[in-house]
Parts: C-alpha cells; sequence; structure tokens
C-alpha cells in the first residue's frame, strides 16, 4: 500500500508541474478584465483594428485574413472527458479502492493457497468475486446517477448568437456570427444578441440586457461615450451574447470568441476543476481509519500465527484474510443508497441535486454567498415607496400583491397613474415602466381603460441627455378644457421644471420648505437603494392647443417649463418573501451569509437589511461614522460588525486584506463585483476554512458557482449555464429551499454516522472468530459465506433505513460541523462500534458456537487444537468428548451449523445495535421507534436470516438448519446489550462533557 | 487528473487553463511530508501537554482501565452463561443423539494413520523403518481388545445374535482379534512384513444409532449378491481402488450390526489383492 501511495504522490507532483505551465494563463483569466478598447478615441481604436473606414467596413480580404488570424468568433468547447474515463473514474475512487484493494488481495490469497493446497482454498476465490462485483454494481449505479450531468460548454454555446449584420466593403452583410472578426462594424436592433463585443460608434435608445453578465436587473442604456474606466460599467460596450432590448447600434467589434468577456467566463467557468467534496474527504479519512485498523489487525494476528508455528505461507494467507475481513463490503452500496435517497428527497422539495455526494455538502457549509438579483430578489422591479402630499407611502411590494396596505385613499394624483407612457401591451420592454403599471393597476384600477379614455397625442421618449420622458394625453372628461402633459423622469431634472406642487389636491407655489421636504425625500428613497423617478403634469389649454396642434415631440413645440409637480415613485428590486425568514434561519444554524453581486452597494445594502444579511443593530463604518458624526477614519473597526465592500475597492485588495474582511466582520456585502471577483471571494472564504455555497443565476456567478464547495443554481430564473456549473438547482427559485438543503445535509450526516456505526460493528464479530481460529487453532466459527450474508444481505436494508431516521435534537440550532474536527468517523465511533457493540455480538456468536458444538459432543476445552484433524479431510473418525467419531463431511456439517447459528447471533444481537444507533445522545423512550423503515428493517433482516437458514436449497452455501432454539440464547446478550448502550447514554446525558461523553460520543 | 489534463488540451490557446488554486499560493499550504512527520511525532509524544498518541499517562490507564473492566464484565457474563449451561447439560451422554444429531449414521475409520494430514499408507516391503509408525498406530489400536479386558459385567458375546438387539443396550459386544485372521497379528508384523499389511476398518461410534435393515425389496444391487435375507443385520462394506495406482483394490467384507451400541471393530485383510509393495488406501 506504501508503494501505491508514493505512485500516486509522484502522479500528482507531475500534473501540479504540468499545471505551473498553464498556470499564468488561467492567472489571466481569473485576473480582472485589462483592456482599453473602450477608453482610447474611436480613431486610435480603427487604427488598431486597421479599420480604415468605419462606413464601409472591413474589406472581404481582411475579414478573411482576420478570421484565418484570430480564429471563428466562438467559444471552443474543452476537449470532453470520454464517457469510459468518467467511469472508470467512479470505479476507483475512494471507497472502491479499497474493496479493489480487497479483491486483489483475495485473489493473492488464492493464489497462494494453490501452492498449499489441490485446488486451491475456494473461499478466497469467491470473495474476491463477491467484492468486485459489489465495486462494479454500485459504480454503475453512481455513473448512472451522476451521468445525467453535461458539460459546462454545451450550455454556453446556447448563448451564442447564430446570425450577424455586418458592414464589410460597404455593403451590409448578413452573415453566420461564428465569422464576424475583430474590426467588423455590426449593426445591432433590439431583438438581438450581441454578436461580439462591441463598441459603441453611434446608437438610437440602444438599450442591453445585461443582467446575465453583471447581475443587473434592468435593462442598460448604451452610448458612444465612453464613461467608465471598468469595461463592465462603461456605457460604450456592448457584450458577446447579451441582447439588445431597444433602439438600434452601430459598433466595431474589439473582441471575438474565447477572448471576449463572456468566453472569458465560460473559460474560467469550464478550466475550474470541482475540488473533492467534504463527504468524500469524510470518506477518505474513513478509509484511513479502517485501513490503519486493518493493517493493525493483519500485522499483529500475522506475526503471531508465524510465531505459533504456521508456515509464513500460511502466515500471509491469514494477514491477507483478516485485512479482507474488515473491508466493510456492503458500506459503500449503503452510503450511495443514503446519499440518494435523500437526494430523491431533495428533489420532491424543489431542490435537484446533481452530484450525489453534494447531497451532504450544503449540510457542512459554513458560509453562503448569495447572489443578490434573482436569488434573494424577486428579478422585478416593483414601486416599493411614493412621496407625496409630504409623505412616504409604502407599497405592496410581496410577490403576489395581494395585500394591498398603501394608502389609497388619499387622493392619489390622476398623473401618476397616467404616466406610465406606454401601453401595457408593450409590458416586458422596461422593467422600471413594468412596475409602474403593476402598480398603477392594484391603486387605481383598470389602467388599460384609463390609457383608453385618455389617448395618447405625443410622446418624447426617454433619453440619457434629458431623463425624463413626457407624453401628452386627451381626457376622459370631454368638458375639460385643457389637454394635459405629464412628464416623469430623474426627480431633480424633473423638479427644476416645476413652477409649483399639489398637496392633497391643492396647488401651491414651490418654496423653500417644499424643497427641504423634497430633498429629504429623495435622499430618504435613494439611501433605501431604491431607484426613484419624479413626477409632474401640465395643463396645456385647448385654447392654445388644441387636439389638432401639431406637436413635435423632436423639436419639442410646446412648453416644458412651469409644471405642477406630482410626487415621487420609487422603485426596488424587492425580497422574496421567504428570504428574511431563511435568511435567519441560516443565520441560527450558525451559517454566515455574504451577499456577492454586480449591483449598486446602496441597492445592495439596502436589499441586505431588507433580508436580514445585514441585520438592524449592525452597522458599517460609514454608518457608525455618521451616527456618530465622526470621520470615518476616526471609527474602530472593530464596532463595525457589517461591511459594505465594493468590486473597485476589492480589485486593489490582496488576497490577505480580503482575508482580513472575512475573518473580521459578520455582516459582509460585495457590490459592484465582476464574475472573477466573485471567484475570489469565494476562494478567500475558503482559505479561511469555510464551507461554501454560492447561489445564483446568471452566466456571472458560473465560475464561483463551480468553484464553490456547493454551487446552487435558480432553476426557474437561472440561465443555463449556472445550471451546469452548480451542484444543485432550487427548482423553485426559492431561497429558503437552500435551509431545507441545509436541514437535509446535516441530518444525513448525523444518519451516515448511525448507519456506518451500525455496519462496522458486525465487523468485529466477523473477524473475531477468524482470530480465534488462528490462535487457539479452533474449529472456524464463522465463515465467508455467512459474513458475505450479513454484510451484503441482513445488514444492508436495516443501514439504509437509518437515512430515514428523524433528527435527535434541532440540528438547525447548532453551528455548522468543524470540517478539521467533527469527523464522520472518528475514533470515538471506532471505539463503540468495535470496542463495546461489537463484542457483545462476537460474545454472542462464541456462546452458541459452544453451546453447539457442547450439544453434539465437543466440549469447548476439547476443541482447543483441535484444527488440524478438524479440518483434515484425511480423519475419518475423529472423537469428541462423548467418544462419538466424527467423518470429515459431519464434521463440516456441524462447523457449517455453527456458522449458521454464528449468523444468526449477529443478526439477533443486530436488532439491539440498530435501535442503539437510532439515537446517539437520547434514550429510545424520548426518541421512539417512529421510524417505520427502519421498524420493517428489523423484521426484514429477521425474515431474511430465517429464510437463509432454513430454505432447503440454501445448503449448497454451506448454511445449515439450526434448531428454533439456537435464536433464543443470542437475544440473552441482544437484551443486556441494549441495557447496557441505555444506560451509557444515560450517564452521557447526565455528565455532559464527562468522561463517557468524551470517549464514547461520535 | 485526466479529465484536468484533458481541459488543457482541449481549450483553445489564447485562454487554455487549468485551475491552480490560490488557496495553494497563499493561506493554507498544502501539507508537505515533513509537515506530516512532524504531526506525526507530536502524535507519538508531545512534550507540551504531556500526551501520548493524543493522550496523557493517566487518560490512558483510564481508557484501557475502564476497556478492561468492560470486557471482563462481559466475559464474566458470558462465563457465567457457560458455566449454567455445562451445569445442565449431561456429561455422559451427548445432548443431540440419533436423529436430532448431525452424525445420522456412523462413518467408516480406518488404521492405520499415524499421519493426520493423509490416508497413505507407504512402506518399502522389507524395510521395518518404514513402516514401524505402522506398526505402533495398529498396536495401540489393538491392545485394547486383548482378551483379558474384554471381560466384565460390561461385556456380552454378541457372535450368536442375528437379529436387532432388544435387551442389555447398555453392554458392549465382546471382539475377538482373532477374527482378524493369522497374519493380522502382532508377530507377522500385521502383514507388513510380506508386503501385504492389514488395514483395520472400523466403524465409527455413534450414540443411539438404529441401523435399518434391508428388505429384498430396498436392498441395492450394488451388493443384492453378496446380501442374504437370512443375516440383513451384516453390513456390507465395498472397498475401492484408486485409478491413479494400477492395482484396482476391490474388497467386500463386512460387520455384524447388532453389535453396534459398544465398540464395534472389525477388519478386513485386503491380502491377496495387494501384490504390490506400496499400499495405498483411501477411504470415503
Amino acid at each position: 500500500m506504501a508503494e501505491l501511495g508514493e505512485g500516486m504522490e509522484r502522479r500528482k507532483k507531475m500534473s501540479i508541474r504540468q499545471s505551473e505551465i498553464q498556470f499564468k494563463k488561467l492567472d489571466e483569466l481569473k485576473g480582472e478584465l485589462e483592456m482599453d478598447e473602450h477608453q482610447i478615441p474611436l480613431q486610435e481604436l480603427f487604427q488598431r483594428l486597421e479599420l480604415a473606414n468605419p462606413e464601409n467596413g472591413l474589406t472581404n480580404e481582411q475579414a478573411a485574413e482576420f478570421l484565418i488570424k484570430y480564429g471563428y468568433n466562438e467559444l471552443t468547447p474543452p476537449k470532453t472527458t470520454p464517457e469510459w474515463v468518467k467511469f472508470l473514474k467512479t470505479m476507483f475512487t475512494g471507497f472502491s479502492l479499497l474493496l479493489w484493494l480487497g479483491a486483489g488481495l483475495c485473489y493473492i490469497a488464492y493464489g497462494i493457497s494453490l501452492l498449499e493446497v489441490e485446488g486451491g482454498e475456494k473461499d478466497n476465490l469467491w470473495l474476491g468475486i463477491v467484492l468486485m462485483s459489489v465495486v462494479i454494481i454500485t459504480s454503475v449505479f453512481t455513473y448512472y446517477q451522476e451521468s445525467k450531468s453535461s458539460s459546462i460548454m454545451e450550455s454556453f454555446k446556447n448563448l451564442v448568437p447564430q446570425h450577424a449584420v455586418v458592414v464589410r466593403g460597404g455593403e451590409i452583410l448578413n452573415i453566420n456570427a461564428r465569422e464576424v472578426v475583430k474590426g467588423d462594424v455590426v449593426k445591432v436592433k433590439f431583438g438581438d444578441s450581441i454578436p461580439a463585443d462591441i463598441r459603441i460608434i453611434q446608437c438610437h435608445g440602444f438599450k442591453v440586457d445585461n443582467s446575465s453578465l453583471t447581475g443587473e436587473s434592468e435593462p442598460q442604456s448604451r452610448l458612444p461615450e465612453f464613461t467608465h474606466p471598468n469595461p463592465l460599467e462603461t456605457k460604450n460596450l456592448a457584450f458577446f451574447s447579451t441582447s439588445a432590448v431597444e433602439g438600434t447600434a452601430t459598433g466595431v467589434v474589439i473582441l471575438t470568441g474565447d477572448n471576449s468577456v463572456m468566453g472569458r467566463i465560460a473559460g474560467l467557468a469550464s478550466g475550474l476543476e470541482a475540488g473533492e467534496t467534504p463527504i468524500a474527504k469524510e470518506i477518505s479519512h474513513f478509509i484511513h481509519l479502517i485501513t490503519g485498523v486493518a493493517v493493525f489487525l493483519g500485522v499483529s494476528f500475522g506475526v503471531v500465527a508465524f510465531a505459533l508455528g504456521y508456515t509464513w505461507i500460511k502466515a500471509i494467507v491469514f494477514f491477507i484474510g483478516i485485512i479482507v475481513a474488515n473491508v466493510p463490503e456492503g458500506l459503500l452500496a449503503t452510503v450511495t443508497v443514503c446519499l440518494t435517497l435523500t437526494a430523491k428527497r431533495m428533489a420532491k422539495k424543489n431542490c435537484l441535486v446533481k452530484n450525489l455526494e453534494a447531497v451532504e455538502t450544503l449540510g457542512s457549509t459554513s458560509t453562503i454567498c448569495s447572489d443578490k438579483t434573482g436569488t434573494l430578489t424577486q428579478n422585478r422591479m416593483t414601486v416599493a415607496h411614493m412621496w407625496f402630499n409630504n409623505e412616504i407611502y409604502e407599497a405592496d411590494t410581496t410577490e403576489d400583491q395581494s395585500a394591498n396596505m398603501f394608502a389609497r385613499s388619499s387622493k392619489t394624483p390622476r398623473g401618476l397613474s397616467l404616466c406610465p407612457i406606454r401601453p401595457l401591451k408593450k409590458c416586458n420592454g422596461d422593467a422600471s415602466e413594468v412596475a409602474l403599471l403593476k402598480c398603477a393597476e392594484t391603486t387605481v384600477g383598470n389602467i388599460s381603460a384609463l390609457q383608453k379614455e385618455n389617448p395618447k397625442l405625443v410622446e418624447i421618449p426617454f433619453n440619457s441627455a434629458n431623463k425624463y420622458q413626457v407624453s401628452i394625453h386627451k381626457t376622459s372628461d370631454p368638458k375639460d378644457d385643457f389637454l394635459l402633459m405629464v412628464m416623469k423622469g430623474a426627480p431633480e431634472r424633473i423638479l427644476e421644471r416645476c413652477r409649483t406642487y399639489l398637496k392633497r389636491g391643492e396647488e401651491y407655489e414651490i418654496n423653500s420648505r417644499f424643497l427641504d421636504d423634497f430633498d429629504k425625500a429623495y435622499l430618504d428613497l435613494g439611501g433605501r437603494g431604491e431607484r426613484v423617478l419624479g413626477f409632474a403634469d401640465l395643463k396645456l389649454k385647448k385654447a392654445m392647443y388644441p387636439e389638432s396642434y401639431p406637436f413635435n415631440a423632436d423639436d419639442p413645440n410646446f412648453p416644458l417649463m412651469g409644471l405642477r409637480f406630482l410626487g415621487l415613485m420609487s422603485m426596488i428590486d424587492p425580497p422574496r418573501a421567504a428570504v428574511p425568514d431563511a435568511v435567519a434561519k441560516c443565520r441560527s444554524a450558525g451559517i454566515k451569509v455574504i451577499m456577492v453581486t454586480g449591483d449598486h452597494p446602496i441597492t445592495a445594502h439596502a436589499i441586505a437589511k431588507g433580508v436580514g444579511i445585514i441585520t438592524p443593530n449592525c452597522y458599517t463604518v460609514e454608518e457608525v461614522a455618521t451616527l456618530r458624526g465622526i470621520a470615518v477614519e476616526d471609527v474602530n473597526p472593530d464596532e463595525a460588525r457589517a461591511i459594505v465592500v465594493q468590486g473597485e475597492k476589492l480589485k486593489n485588495y490582496s488576497p490577505e486584506d480580503l482575508d482580513q474582511v472575512l475573518r473580521h466582520h459578520y455582516e459582509i456585502v460585495f457590490a459592484r463585483t465582476s464574475p472573477q471577483q466573485k471567484l475570489i471571494i469565494v476562494e478567500g472564504c475558503q482559505r479561511t476554512g469555510a464551507i461554501v455555497a454560492v447561489t445564483g443565476d446568471g452566466v456571472n456567478d458560473s465560475p464561483a458557482l463551480k468553484q464553490a464547495d456547493i454551487g446552487v443554481a435558480m432553476g426557474i430564473a437561472g440561465s443555463d449555464v449556472s445550471k451546469q456549473a452548480a451542484d444543485m438547482i432550487l427548482l423553485d427559485d426559492n431561497f429558503a429551499s437552500i435551509v431545507m438543503g441545509v436541514e437535509e445535509g446535516r441530518l444525513i450526516f448525523d444518519n451516515l454516522k448511525k448507519s456506518i456505526a451500525y455496519t462496522l460493528t458486525s465487523n468485529i464479530p466477523e473477524i473475531s472468530p477468524f482470530l480465534i481460529y488462528i490462535t487457539m487453532s479452533v474449529p472456524l466459527p464463522l465463515g465467508v459465506v455467512t459474513i458475505l450474508f450479513i454484510d451484503l444481505g441482513t445488514d444492508m436494508y436495516p443501514a439504509i433505513s437509518l437515512a430515514y431516521e428523524s433528527s435527535e435534537l434541532d440540528i438547525m440550532k447548532r453551528r455548522p460541523r468543524n470540517a478539521k474536527t467533527d469527523k464522520l468517523v472518528n475514533q470515538r465511533l471506532i471505539s463503540i462500534a468495535y470496542g463495546m457493540i461489537g463484542m457483545f455480538q462476537a460474545l454472542a456468536g462464541f456462546f452458541i458456537y459452544i453451546v453447539i458444538m457442547a450439544e453434539n459432543g465437543f466440549w469447548a476445552c476439547d476443541l482447543l487444537n483441535i484444527r488440524e484433524r478438524w479440518d483434515s479431510k484425511a480423519v475419518n473418525s475423529l472423537a469428541d468428548s462423548y467418544g462419538q467419531e466424527w467423518t470429515y463431511y459431519q464434521r463440516k456439517r456441524l462447523e457449517q451449523t455453527c456458522h449458521t447459528a454464528f449468523f444468526i447471533s449477529i443478526v439477533v444481537v443486530q436488532w439491539a445495535d440498530l435501535i442503539i444507533s437510532k439515537t446517539r445522545r437520547l434514550s429510545l423512550f424520548t426518541h421512539g421507534m417512529k421510524n417505520w423503515v427502519l421498524n420493517s428493517a428489523i423484521v426484514f433482516e429477521t425474515v431474511m436470516a430465517a429464510a437463509i437458514a432454513y430454505l432447503p436449497f440454501m445448503s449448497q452455501l454451506n448454511v445449515q438448519y439450526v434448531r428454533p432454539i439456537y435464536w433464543l440464547y443470542p437475544m440473552l446478550y441482544c437484551a443486556f446489550l441494549w441495557m447496557a448502550d441505555e444506560m451509557r447514554r444515560y450517564i452521557l446525558r447526565m455528565h455532559p462533557q464527562g468522561f463517557v461523553e468524551r470517549e464514547t460520543y461520535y | 487528473m485526466a479529465s484536468a489534463a484533458s481541459h488543457i488540451s482541449g481549450y483553445s490557446t489564447t485562454s487554455s487553463a487549468l485551475y491552480q488554486s490560490t488557496l495553494a499560493s497563499t493561506g493554507i499550504q498544502r501539507e508537505t511530508f515533513g509537515d506530516r512527520m512532524t504531526q506525526t511525532k507530536n502524535w507519538l509524544f508531545n512534550p507540551e501537554d504531556g500526551t501520548v498518541m493524543g493522550r496523557t499517562p493517566i487518560d490512558w490507564i483510564l481508557v484501557i482501565g475502564g476497556f478492561i473492566l468492560f470486557i471482563f464484565t462481559l466475559m464474566g457474563m458470558s462465563a457465567a452463561f457457560c458455566a449454567v449451561f455445562y451445569w445442565v447439560v449431561d456429561w455422559n451422554n451427548p445432548t443431540l443423539q440419533g436423529a436430532a444429531s448431525i452424525l445420522q449414521t456412523p462413518g467408516l475409520g480406518f488404521r492405520p494413520q499415524p499421519d493426520v494430514t493423509t490416508t497413505l499408507v507407504r512402506f518399502v516391503k522389507g524395510d521395518g523403518s518404514s513402516y514401524v509408525h505402522y506398526l505402533d498406530h495398529i498396536e495401540a489400536y489393538i491392545q485394547y481388545y486383548e482378551n483379558e479386558l474384554q471381560v466384565g459385567d460390561n461385556y456380552k458375546d454378541c457372535s450368536e445374535i442375528r437379529t436387532r438387539r432388544t435387551e442389555e443396550l447398555n453392554k458392549v459386544c465382546v471382539f475377538d482379534p482373532i477374527v482378524l485372521g493369522g497374519d493380522c497379528v502382532k508377530q507377522q508384523n500385521y502383514g507388513f512384513d510380506d508386503g501385504q499389511p492389514c488395514i483395520l476398518l472400523k466403524l465409527n461410534r455413534i450414540f443411539n444409532w438404529k441401523p435399518e435393515e434391508y428388505t429384498n425389496d430396498t436392498v441395492p444391487s450394488i451388493i443384492r449378491n453378496v446380501w442374504t435375507a437370512e443375516d440383513p443385520w451384516w453390513i456390507t462394506v465395498r472397498c475401492d481402488g484408486d485409478v491413479r495406482s494400477p492395482l484396482i483394490v476391490s474388497a467386500i467384507g463386512g460387520f455384524r450390526a447388532p453389535c453396534i451400541p459398544g465398540q464395534l471393530l472389525m477388519i478386513t485383510l485386503p491380502s491377496g489383492l495387494c501384490p504390490s509393495d506400496t499400499l495405498i488406501a483411501h477411504d470415503h
């Protein structure tokens, strides 16, 4: 085995060396996007791109040349791992490796015995074959479970646009998007996907949906001007595979394919190797322990055997036999089935687990890095507040908006509801307009009717220079002698066009007091992270502006000043209803929830407060400073438990700085983060020893999802890419499902402990007969076949049934397990299973062995050193203690009867073991026997044991009829064992932290 | 690692990468072999806490003491169970006899068999040292049947009984070694000198065995010609030679069944059938 370890070490080293060569490349990917194409003047860019005439675009020759030079504009998929390699991987990892080793040793033992005995000892051969079958069957099962997830790049491919409109050689061509090259001039209109990363040359009302890239819910307007050094924030870039929502634009391609921003994310996400899951680590730790015990027993008894005068060949066969006997044959299957059952249960609760081992990971999670948009929030703008009559009214932001508590009675100005200028059918256009409409619908009522009654005559659309939108309507009341002009837009812009304001139906001149109130309200709403819009109206006298008046929107020929200010409305993407509760549960479960979002810090902070990621009495440095009225620098950093970190700042952080932030703050929000930074934050958390879950829905989250110990994607809102990168998908997009996942994960961890404790126990009654056989030379009390009946037969279902056990204490009130100290299998579990329960079972078995031998004529003392004569086929008349003489076959029948009875006694004592394993601390009387799967398992194993012992054809498998009374003897031990363990647990409860707990609580 | 390698080659040259975690380059380092050695050393003996293998000596004593106490209690309990059981059990007659016993029918044993691992009797004719251990083994067995040892109330002459024994079942039938024949005596070295050794066949002793006699209808064809209805209590023994040896040994002899409850012994001498120096006897 040492050799094996060395080999692996060497291979690891080699692969590390290989990876160093590639290391720089990925580091480059992980680094922030460094580019200046959006900063330099257009002319310089054209020169750099060898674009002679932006009007005519590239010549066809240039295009062809660049295509060869830079390659196609597509995402190169990584070479996928062949299916058979994946299959072999499932077959040769962790537990399976141990069983393979066991099988190999069996064959070696068989080979050695061929030298000794004619025909060899077939038992070893069969055992080897059985072990191999177990591995293969379990691997096929696991492979089948996991094969459903396919490669990440596939889903990225779906994002890639099909066609692009380019200008080449002065002609407008519709070409395949993969042929677009750097320097191409492309034309994009609403509804298109952007074919590559482009810099806008000119545009008209152009808006793009960047949500998959940055997490911003609302469409972003694009302009030819450079506005921000950060490429993701500047307005003059549009990105590969994002979609144009409104308007048209012409741009020049600056990056294509794998080099594009999206391509880099794809490269990052698919380049990341998912690390070992916590449960895989636990299982390898368990294997270390088991191997340690096995080798220790094997070596010591091998030496003893040699000292007792066995030949060295015999000693080696014994050594191998002991090691193999320690292998828990059925445990691999048990663990797999337990995890599958939990995965199924979670799937029923809308939590789809892609990777079986990830089932437990949520339970170990100590930090959740959650994306904001779509995960914590509803991903739709909703009117949250209104300000009019100098009062802030709260709007209903719940998902169904059923509770309409908002002050309808107060006379809502008509303008507020008319202002949403677009008709309803265009609802899907702008998120904020949808929000306004919905709000109006709930407060005023039938909006479409209202709009019909008040037909729109003209409209000035919103543009980023004016920052307002105007429309003129005919009023519904024909007696009105005016047309109504309504305006909405940035509040300060609206206000500066107003002369009067409306308060409780009365119109007042704007005075300084109103301006103060306005500023206060505006700051207040803005400070809540909400997007604030101002509303104003103006009555246009029909005398001056009849309906037939030729209104001109492009060059307004009507007044836009002296309006009447109506009020403010503010919108936010509100948190999902279940989220605050879920966050609170996470917190009480000791899990740190960190928000990582691409959105603005103020919005992020507001939502964080709204959902409880930042709790009310927790302040950031800035808040402390404001509260105390001191400078930010003077605040003692220890007082601020919360922090909002911006991506801009994060960029300059060293890993140590990040660690500082993560270690010293309990409530953290990362805002304005790039996909790369999300990844770095996840790594930072992992560096501090946390087991990190990441939730996200966008493409931008996919690298972080992949890097996380468990990535959780959203099933409805989530992009395909994020779903592929994740280990788990929340089918109902409900963050609260994560809490359920944590609970299930913790439960399965506890229950796996119980399962393993239960299964390991029978190792002692299985090994000890062999050890006694070697050292005392008695007839073998328990045979290989019966051992397999236990491990792969009667023990399986009960062990699995423990997965259905309900939790003992409130598992959501304790802290997440410490991955370093709280092991799945620890020394205490082994000492309880082996040292206590196993001993009971072994003694029960030996007792029945002694009884059967004595009843048939062999007293225990006469069995010592009988082995050579007993096992010799030549001896046909072996005298027992009464002088009866036994032929070889009669002796073997007696021996097999003992094996069967020993087997039955193990099964019987396993009843008690199963009941003991149900609880680790509680008494059976408080916990109850409500697990009906487990109760049926007791019946099942008993029936199965009876079938094995009594079905006629079973004698083919070296099992013999045993007298029914032999079932009673082990029941004595069964009762004593149960009482002993109840007592142990009683002491454990009475003396917490005492000796018994320290030594026996696993 | 295989899949990681495929990522490298598969990805385009511009962005190809194998993920190297910053976890390795900062913060937590991967354990080196030296670290492990130090840890192991510390585990074996930690001078700071005075712990040996993770426990202080007192802790060890407590744990080991507790375990030993537990084991002894458990063993004591089992020993008590055993004591009760042995106290209950009959020391003179096996608890399970006859039909309840696994034995059911007696097997056939033979002498000499000084080596328990083989049934082969192998010697060189005339070379006394090559078969002296066989002689000793036969002698050790046959001395129980010295005539002077078979007297007393416990013995009974069964030679004339031809039916199922119904009375005096607790008495042992006398076995007269004379039936072994003249060559099968110590003076003749049990035929070994002549290369025609005596092999003693014996029916295994079984408590409460009730043999069933064949009738005319049930007698198997294989022994039909040696079986007679007048003497159904004659147990026929058939000896088949080993195919590997050039000589096919086939002999039919027998025992008288009514004598069974006692120590029964009959000897068949396959002399004349075994012309070779080496006799290979297999039994089944």
